[in-house]
C-alpha cells in the first residue's frame, strides 16, 4: 500500500534540490554580505526585531538565600512555590538608565483564586485572570478552558504529607493534562513545578502570548524543552531542580542541538534564566548569551552527577556568560573562571553578584573591581581562594547593601571590623568563621544592620552576639550561642530562623519560643531533624505556638511521636516531591500578643 | 526608534571587522545561504536576515575561533527568520524543525562542494531533461511551454521533469549523500519522531 502521509523529510530532500537547481541552472548564487557586514557591524546596528524587549516588572525580591541555600533548606522553604506568596527576584525592577526598554507595560492580574474542587473551578467568574489550580486532573484543566481571560495559571503540585498517609502520591497530570493546556491560549504566566514526567509539553506551542513559565522541581523528558525556543513571547524561563525523566542520565540534557540552549540563540527575548542541574556546553552559553538576560541563575554540577557529556563541560563553558552586557542579577554556583569574572565586571548594569566559587577573587583589585560596579547592591562571594587582600578591597564599596561571604572564605576580626565600615551595608551573612571572636564582634554595634546571618560560630558567644545592632528585623543563626538573652534586646526582630545541629539540645527550643514571644517576632524558624520531635512534646506547654510546617523523616519518626502530633493536629507538608537536602526542616510559628492562644 | 536589545551593545565600541572575520562571513555566507532559502526566505529577506546574523554574532563574540560556531550562526539566523514570519502572520516553526532535522543527518547538504556534485550529476541526464529543468528554473516557464519546447504533452512534461529530479537524486547518493533516505544516525532522533524513517511500500 502506498502511503500517503506528508513526510516531512521528503519535502526538505524536494526543496533541497529545488534550490540546487536554481543555484546551478539560474545562477541564484548567494550574495556576497560582507560589505553590508562590516558596514553595519561599524554602525554598531543591531537586528530588527525590537518589539519583544519590554523592560517592566515588578521589582525584585531578595530573600534569605545564602545561608538558607548552604543548608538546603531553600529545598524545602524557598521552594514553597514562591508563585503564591512571592514574586521572582528575577522579575526587572522597571526602567534603568541604558537598559532595554520596551513599549509592553505588565498589566495588572486581579486577584489570584485558589481552586480545588470542580465546583470550585465552575464558580469560578468568566473574567478570572489569576488561578492558583490544586486539582490536578486533565478535567479540571479543561474546565478552566471557559475562562478567555486567564493569564496566569499556577498549576504547580505541593506534595502534601500527613502522618496518616506518609506521603501523597502525584496524580496523574501528564501528559492527559497537556492538551488543554494548550487551550488556555490568554496565558502569559504558568507553574508547573513539582509535577513528575511531564510530558507533552508539544502542546504549549500554542501559547503565544506566555512570557513565563516556571518548572521548579519536576521531572522532564530532555525534548520536551524542544517547545520552549518556539513559545514567542517566552522572556522568563525558571527551570531549577527540575531533572531528566531518564534515571541514567539524570541531567537535562541542554545542549542538545534540537532543543536545547542553542535553540534559543537569537531569539533575543530571553530575559530570565534559572537552572540548576543541567549539562549547557560553550555552544549552549554562547547561545544564551545572544539573549538580552537581566538575570541569569546557574548553579553547579557536582562532578559525581553522571551524563553521558558530562566531560563536556568545563569552566571555559561559562565564559560567554560574562559578555551578557544587560545583567543585572547573575547567579553562577559553579567554578567561576578569571576570564568570566573579567567579563563580569564589565556588565555595568549588575545589581546583584553571586559567586559560588570565585577563583578569579585574589588581590586588592579583584575586590575594588566589584567594589567599583556602580549598580552593585547584593554581593555573595563563596571560595576558599578568596584572599584577605580582596576582601578589603570589597569592603571599599560605596553601594553594597547586602554581603554575603560563603562557607570558606576566612574572615577575620579585621575583615570584620572593614565591613562594619561599608556605608550602605544593611544585610550580612557572615561565612564558617572560625577566625571572629567575641570581641570582633563588637564593631556591629555600631552598624545599621536590618539582616545578620551566623551559621556556625565557633568561637562566638552569647556574649559577642549581644553587640548586634537593635535594628535587626532578621536574623539566621545557630541555636546555643543565639540563645533568649540575645534575642531579648532585638526588639524589633520580626523573622528569625535557627539551627539546631545534632550537638544543639532541643531544649533550647522552648527558650527561643518564649524569648520569641516578647520581641515583636512574628515568624520563627526552627531547622531540626524531625527524628529529635518528641522533644518537642514540651511545645505543647507553651501558649501561643501553632507548629505550621514540618518535613521530611517521616518514615523514622517514632509512632509515639507521631500520635502526639496527630493528637495536636499538625499539619506536615512537603513542598516538592523532590528531596536533595539532607535536612530536616520545621516551621514553628509564634503567635504575637495579639494572636496568642487562650 | 525604540531602543533594541542590541542597542544596549552600542554601549561598546563600534569597531572595524578583520580581514580573518570577512573570511569568516565570505566562508560562511553560501552555506547560510542556502539554509535560509531552504527554510523558505525569499532572496531579499535571506539577505537581510544574514546580515543581521552575522552582525550578532561577531558582535558577541568578535575574537574567537569561528570554526566551531557555524552552527550556532545558523540557529541565530533560524530565529530571526522565524521570528520574521511570525510578526508577519506566518507560522514556520514545523518546517524549520524539519529542515533541521533532515540537515543534522546531511551536514553537507549545504556546502558547495554539493553544489558541485551537482553540477556533475546534472552532466549526466539527457539533453532534453536539461533543457526542461533549465526552461523551469532558470526561466520560469509554464509547464505547457516547457512541454511545447521539447516535444511532449503537459503529463509527459511533468513526468520528465519529476523522473529528471529523480535521476538527480540518485546521482547524488551514488556519490554518497543520503538525499532522502533513511538516516545514518539517529542518535537525537527517535522512530516516533523521526520521519525520515518511514519507509515507501
Amino acid at each position: 500500500m502506498n502511503s500517503h502521509r506528508f513526510r516531512p523529510d521528503d519535502a526538505v530532500a524536494d526543496r533541497h534540490v529545488e534550490l540546487l537547481l536554481q543555484e546551478t541552472l539560474a545562477g541564484s548564487s548567494a550574495p556576497d554580505v560582507t560589505a553590508r557586514v562590516a558596514a553595519a557591524f561599524a554602525r554598531g546596528d543591531g537586528p530588527a526585531d525590537v518589539e519583544r524587549l519590554s523592560a517592566s516588572g515588578r521589582g525584585p525580591r531578595r530573600g534569605f538565600g545564602l545561608l538558607a541555600a548552604l543548608l538546603g533548606l531553600v529545598v524545602v522553604l524557598g521552594v514553597g512555590y514562591a508563585s503564591r506568596s512571592q514574586p521572582e527576584s528575577s522579575e526587572p525592577e522597571g526602567a534603568r538608565p541604558g537598559m532595554p526598554q520596551g513599549p509592553a507595560q505588565e498589566r495588572p492580574l486581579g486577584p489570584e483564586v485558589t481552586v480545588t474542587t470542580m465546583a470550585e473551578i465552575a464558580a469560578l467568574p468568566a473574567d478570572t485572570d489569576n488561578v492558583r489550580l490544586r486539582l490536578h486532573t486533565a478535567d479540571a484543566v479543561r474546565a478552566l478552558t471557559r475562562l478567555r481571560k486567564l493569564r496566569r495559571l499556577d498549576a504547580a503540585f505541593e506534595l502534601e504529607v500527613t502522618f496518616s498517609s506518609r506521603r501523597a502520591k502525584r496524580p496523574d497530570f501528564f501528559p492527559a493534562a497537556a492538551e488543554p493546556l494548550g487551550m488556555l491560549t490568554s496565558l502569559e504566566e504558568l507553574d508547573l513545578s513539582g509535577h513528575g514526567p511531564i510530558k507533552g509539553l508539544g502542546s504549549l506551542e500554542t501559547l503565544a502570548r506566555l512570557r513565563r513559565l516556571r518548572i521548579y522541581y519536576a521531572l522532564m523528558e530532555p525534548r520536551s524543552l524542544g517547545v520552549l525556543s518556539k513559545l514567542p513571547r517566552l522572556e522568563h524561563l525558571h527551570l531549577e531542580a527540575t531533572l531528566s525523566t531518564d534515571a541514567d542520565a539524570p541531567l537535562l540534557d541542554l545542549d542538545h542541538p534540537e532543543y536545547g540552549l542553542a535553540t534559543f540563540a537569537g531569539s533575543g527575548r530571553l530575559r530570565t534564566l534559572t537552572l540548576t542541574a543541567c549539562i549547557a556546553d560553550l555552544e549552549g552559553m554562547q547561545a544564551v548569551a545572544t539573549n538580552p538576560l537581566e538575570e541569569l541563575r546557574i548553579y553547579g554540577l557536582s562532578a559525581a552527577q553522571p551524563h553521558p557529556r558530562r566531560q563536556s563541560l568545563g569552566a571555559e563553558a561559562y565564559v560567554p556568560l560574562g559578555g551578557i552586557r544587560t545583567l543585572r542579577h547573575f547567579s553562577f554556583q559553579d567554578t567561576c573562571s578569571p576570564e568570566l569574572f573579567a567579563g563580569l565586571l564589565q556588565c555595568e548594569h549588575l545589581e546583584t553578584l553571586n559567586l559560588g566559587s570565585a577563583d578569579g577573587l585574589q588581590g586588592r583589585e579583584a575586590g575594588r573591581a566589584i567594589a567599583r560596579l556602580t549598580q552593585v547592591k547584593s554581593v555573595t562571594v563563596a571560595g576558599s581562594s578568596i584572599d584577605h587582600e580582596a576582601l578589603i578591597g570589597l569592603t571599599e564599596s560605596k553601594t553594597i547593601v547586602d554581603l554575603a561571604l560563603g562557607g570558606d572564605v576566612e574572615c577575620t576580626d579585621s575583615i570584620l571590623a572593614r565591613v562594619a565600615k561599608m556605608p550602605a551595608l544593611r544585610r550580612l551573612t557572615l561565612p564558617l568563621s572560625h577566625s571572629i571572636t567575641d570581641a570582633g564582634m563588637a564593631v556591629l554595634a555600631a552598624t545599621k544592620l536590618e539582616h545578620f546571618a551566623l551559621p556556625h560560630p565557633e568561637k562566638i558567644t552569647s556574649a559577642g552576639l549581644r553587640h548586634l545592632p537593635r535594628s535587626l528585623t532578621s536574623l539566621i543563626g545557630e541555636a546555643g550561642p543565639f540563645d533568649a538573652s540575645v534575642l531579648d534586646r532585638l526588639d524589633n526582630l520580626t523573622e528569625a530562623e535557627f539551627f539546631f545541629h545534632y550537638d544543639r539540645p532541643l531544649s533550647l527550643v522552648p527558650d527561643l519560643l518564649t524569648a520569641s514571644t516578647r520581641t515583636s517576632l512574628r515568624k520563627l524558624t526552627l531547622a531540626v531533624d524531625l527524628r529529635r520531635l518528641q522533644a518537642l512534646e514540651r511545645l505543647a506547654e507553651l501558649e501561643g505556638v501553632e507548629l505550621l510546617d514540618a518535613s521530611k523523616s517521616l518514615g523514622e519518626l517514632p509512632a509515639d511521636a507521631v500520635r502526639r502530633l496527630r493528637e495536636r493536629s499538625v499539619e506536615v507538608r512537603l513542598p516538592s516531591a523532590r528531596e536533595p537536602a539532607p535536612i530536616e526542616v520545621m516551621e514553628v510559628k509564634a503567635a504575637g500578643p495579639g494572636r496568642r492562644k487562650k | 526608534m525604540r531602543p533594541t536589545e542590541l542597542d544596549s551593545n552600542r554601549e561598546l565600541p563600534a569597531a572595524e571587522l578583520s580581514a580573518a572575520q570577512l573570511a569568516w562571513i565570505r566562508e560562511q555566507q553560501a552555506a547560510l545561504w542556502r539554509y535560509l532559502l531552504l527554510l523558505g526566505a525569499r532572496p531579499e529577506e535571506a539577505e537581510d536576515v544574514m546580515q543581521d546574523a552575522f552582525v550578532a554574532l561577531l558582535r558577541r563574540y568578535p575574537g574567537e575561533d569561528r570554526s566551531a560556531q557555524a552552527r550556532l550562526l545558523r540557529t541565530i539566523a533560524r530565529n530571526r527568520f522565524v521570528e520574521l514570519r511570525r510578526r508577519r502572520g506566518g507560522k514556520l516553526v514545523g518546517w524549520s524543525d524539519a529542515v533541521d532535522a533532515w540537515l543534522a543527518d546531511r551536514p553537507e547538504a549545504l556546502q558547495n562542494t554539493m553544489a558541485e556534485q551537482f553540477e556533475d550529476c546534472l552532466g549526466e541526464l539527457t539533453e532534453r531533461a536539461r533543457v526542461a529543468l533549465m526552461l523551469r528554473h532558470a526561466e520560469d516557464q509554464p509547464v505547457e511551454d516547457i512541454a511545447r519546447h521539447v516535444g511532449l504533452a503537459r503529463g509527459g512534461a511533468l513526468t520528465l521533469l519529476q523522473r529528471s529530479r529523480d535521476q538527480l537524486r540518485a546521482c547524488l547518493e551514488r556519490r554518497g549523500f543520503n538525499h532522502r533516505g533513511r538516516a545514518r544516525s539517529s542518535a537525537h532522533g527517535s522512530p516516533e519522531t523521526s520521519p525520515a524513517l518511514e519507509t515507501r511500500s
